[in-house]
């Protein structure tokens, strides 16, 4: 095992679509980098190098995410380019990513289970306007037209339309479910979800990466977030 | 309020400077009385605002050619219907409603085309509108809202898209301001249309119940809510401080109603006696039957409920926070980020999602990728292609057998055995000393069966069991029986046939 054999890991693990059970050199190397200490650690060295870390490794798949934010390989949503997602979408985008991993892994115990759990994209966007009517009594929820960034964020969410299917066919980014079926659509793409059927608008399974993803980096990362907001001065 | 301005008058009549009573807390309610005024207001203005969707309908309708078509009435037929057919779960769906409004426009005017005036109705009653309103909370600061609103709704609960009356186009069919206390309005309104009734003004009456019979949809809808967001969060609902006193408020409120109804159907019956033409009576009857119906379905569905959240909340063993060091995503996560402003939330959002997503290697572009890029099945939205198949679903594997086998043929030889009539509590001792205490059980079980025989294809209906007094045993107790078998013989069957 030398160099060569590390850097062809790290490539394999960057590619969402490859998995052990479909390539034997994948399989293959994982199988060494588990068992051979000296190949680990010299897997471990080329991905810091590059930027990346192992997070989790099993038979199947190797973990990596990314140290460095201003790595080639990390994910950015660039605001403002035509195509993008508007303010609304980024916001409602967010949300949607936090309301998955809410339903799949309720408490800190099971983000640390084994479960992969199944959900629907209506489960998730009646989950967030449940969270939104819980909060809708008492507060003045009516968006500020001067500053709409003063909006609460339930508030957005709420007020989107679930589905716009009367007016106008085409416009099928409109609505939330559709937001949230491109959000599940995008997980998917990054071997996060496994569509299953089609019922209540797309029933997907997470994958053991999108579970280690969320609680190792996403879930302690969005609270420290949190925990800096409010301790910056207002 | 009325204290502090007395005083002040007081105290200028008194030239006084200080406050006599300086312990007394003086509230300032001053402040708060200019909010409610303010919320009031802003109640009427929304109320005012709801049809202007119908009302810019209405008015440009010259430019489509539509003057003889009357488009507010055909609103007010669309959200009629649409409430209608709204039950717990489901409703109309857009196809019905556009059949229905193109109907009626066929009848107000043949010449111009019913299904695109239908469209545009429809059109109108789902397209949001945002109404503007301002806060005056203190003097000189004016803060502008925005309150974004349909008529109708479009709803996707997993079986197709289907409409659903807002609370506010409900509002609207009863033409009422936007009142909180739903409850309070329901019961008034059904105890107007008992009134009605006594009084024998039985078309005012029927009016009044069709107002009841919206409250009741917009009080339907309300606790499908409830119950729906129940049971979305039921991991982090409070279950016995919120949900469940907010369901049982609901059945009392309902139980009510059914009360009401039910007496006002009895007054009816009684009216109708009096009356010579039944038929006003008839159609008001109609309606409150549809509200009792209404409610009764209801109050199946909240009896119900409680049951299937515990039973929810045990299965999925949510338990919070058991020291693993990570933060329980719901309530650490989802609940204060939702409270944020948008601007704040998104600060969290983007760390969160970036945190989420892997590594994503660059693109490099390449012409063959871009055009099997290009070139990919299309996957959304997922049209429907012809019916869906259903999965086969097997019958659930039997039972497991209570009794072994063994068990069971001693006591079927011990019951075959029984020639003439025996008590239980003789076959019971005998069961227990021969074979065992399963066997004594399954007898047991046996001359229950025997004595009360149950539809069961393998009940043995031969065996008759009679009540003899009561059951001396040491493990039973209730009445004796005494069992007997009936025997069918060949001879005696020939004997019937003959």
């Amino acid at each position: 095992m030398n160099a060569r054999d590390a850097g062809r890991l790290v490539r394999l693990a960057l590619d969402p679509r490859v998995t052990a059970a479909r390539d034997a050199e994948y399989a293959q190397l994982i199988g060494t980098y588990l068992a051979d200490l000296e190949f680990r650690a010299e897997v471990d060295a080329y991905a810091s190098g590059q930027g990346l870390l192992v997070l989790d490794a099993s038979p199947m798949q190797l973990v990596l995410s990314v140290t460095d934010p201003d790595s080639p390989f990390a994910f950015r949503r660039q605001a403002g380019r035509p195509g993008t997602y508007s303010y609304d979408e980024r916001v409602g985008a967010g949300l949607i990513h936090v309301a998955i991993v809410c339903l799949a892994y309720p408490t800190a115990r099971d983000l640390v289970s084994d479960r992969t759990p199944r959900l629907s994209v209506l489960q998730v966007d009646r989950r967030l306007r449940a969270a939104a009517t819980a909060r809708e009594d008492g507060q003045i929820a009516d968006r500020p037209s001067e500053q709409p960034e003063l909006e609460r964020a339930w508030a957005l969410y709420a007020r989107q339309p679930q589905t716009h299917d009367i007016s106008d066919k085409r416009a099928y980014m409109r609505g939330s479910l559709r937001w949230v079926g491109r959000e599940f659509e995008w997980l998917e793409d990054h071997a996060l979800a496994r569509r299953e059927t089609d019922e209540d608008g797309g029933r997907y399974r997470l994958t053991r990466r999108h579970r280690v993803l969320a609680s190792q980096l996403a879930v302690p990362a969005g609270t420290r977030a949190l925990l800096d907001l409010s301790e910056a001065p207002a | 309020m009325v204290n502090t301005k007395r005083f002040d008058i007081l105290r200028l009549g008194l030239g006084l400077d200080e406050e006599p009573w300086a312990e007394e807390p003086a509230a300032p309610l001053r402040e708060r009385d200019v909010v409610f005024h303010d919320e009031a207001r802003v109640r009427r203005l929304k109320s005012l605002g709801l049809t202007t969707s119908l009302h810019d309908l209405e008015a440009n309708k010259g430019q489509r050619g539509w003057e003889a078509h009357n488009l507010l009435e055909l609103g007010l037929i669309g959200i009629d219907a649409i409430a209608d057919r709204q039950e717990l779960e489901g409703g109309a769906t857009p196809d019905d409603i556009k059949a229905l409004l193109a109907e009626y426009a066929r009848t107000q005017n043949d010449q111009s085309d019913p299904t695109a005036v239908a469209a545009a109705v429809l059109d109108a009653l789902v397209k949001v509108r945002v109404l503007r309103y301002g806060e005056y909370r203190s003097p000189g600061v004016h803060v502008e809202h925005e309150w974004p609103f349909a008529l109708v709704r479009e709803v996707d609960e997993g079986r197709g898209v289907h409409l659903r009356a807002t609370d506010p186009a409900i509002n609207l069919l009863v033409g009422a301001l936007d009142i909180d206390d739903l409850e309070s309005v329901h019961a008034a309104a059904e105890t107007l249309v008992a009134k009605l009734i006594e009084r024998g003004r039985f078309d005012d009456a029927r009016r009044a119940a069709m107002d009841a019979r919206y409250r009741s949809i917009q009080y339907t809808e309300r606790l499908r809510q409830l119950i729906a967001d129940a049971r979305n969060s039921i991991a982090t609902v409070d279950l016995q401080g919120e949900v469940l006193p907010a369901i049982k408020d609901g059945r009392e409120h309902i139980r009510e109603r059914v009360e009401v109804e039910s007496a006002t159907l009895e007054q009816l019956r009684a009216a109708a006696e009096r009356v010579t033409d039944g038929a006003a009576i008839e159609s008001l009857r109609a309606v409150v039957n549809d509200c009792l119906r209404r409610h009764q379905r209801l109050h199946v569905h909240l009896q119900h409920a409680p049951e299937e959240f515990e039973r929810l909340q045990v299965e999925q063993g949510f338990e919070l926070g058991r020291g693993i060091g990570l933060p329980d995503p719901d309530p650490e996560l989802l609940a204060p980020t939702l409270a944020l402003t948008a601007a704040d939330a998104l600060q969290v959002l983007e760390v969160f999602e970036s945190a989420l997503i892997p590594p994503c290697p660059p693109v490099a572009l390449d012409l063959a990728s871009f055009v099997t890029w290009l070139l990919r099945a299309k996957r959304t939205p997922p049209e429907r292609l012809g019916a869906t198949v259903e999965e086969t679903e097997f019958a659930p594997d039997p039972d497991p057998d209570r009794f072994d086998p063994e068990t069971r043929a001693a006591v079927e030889a011990m019951l075959d055995a029984v020639d003439e009539p025996t008590t239980l509590s003789g076959l019971l001792e005998a069961a227990r000393d021969e074979h065992s205490a399963l066997a004594a059980r399954l007898l047991a079980m046996r001359g229950l069966a025997a004595f009360a025989p149950e539809e069961q294809p393998d009940s043995d209906s031969l065996l008759l069991a009679d009540p003899a007094g009561t059951l001396d045993d040491a493990d039973y107790t209730g009445d004796e029986l005494t069992i007997e078998r009936l025997r069918i013989t060949v001879e005696e069957r020939a004997e019937v046939a003959s």
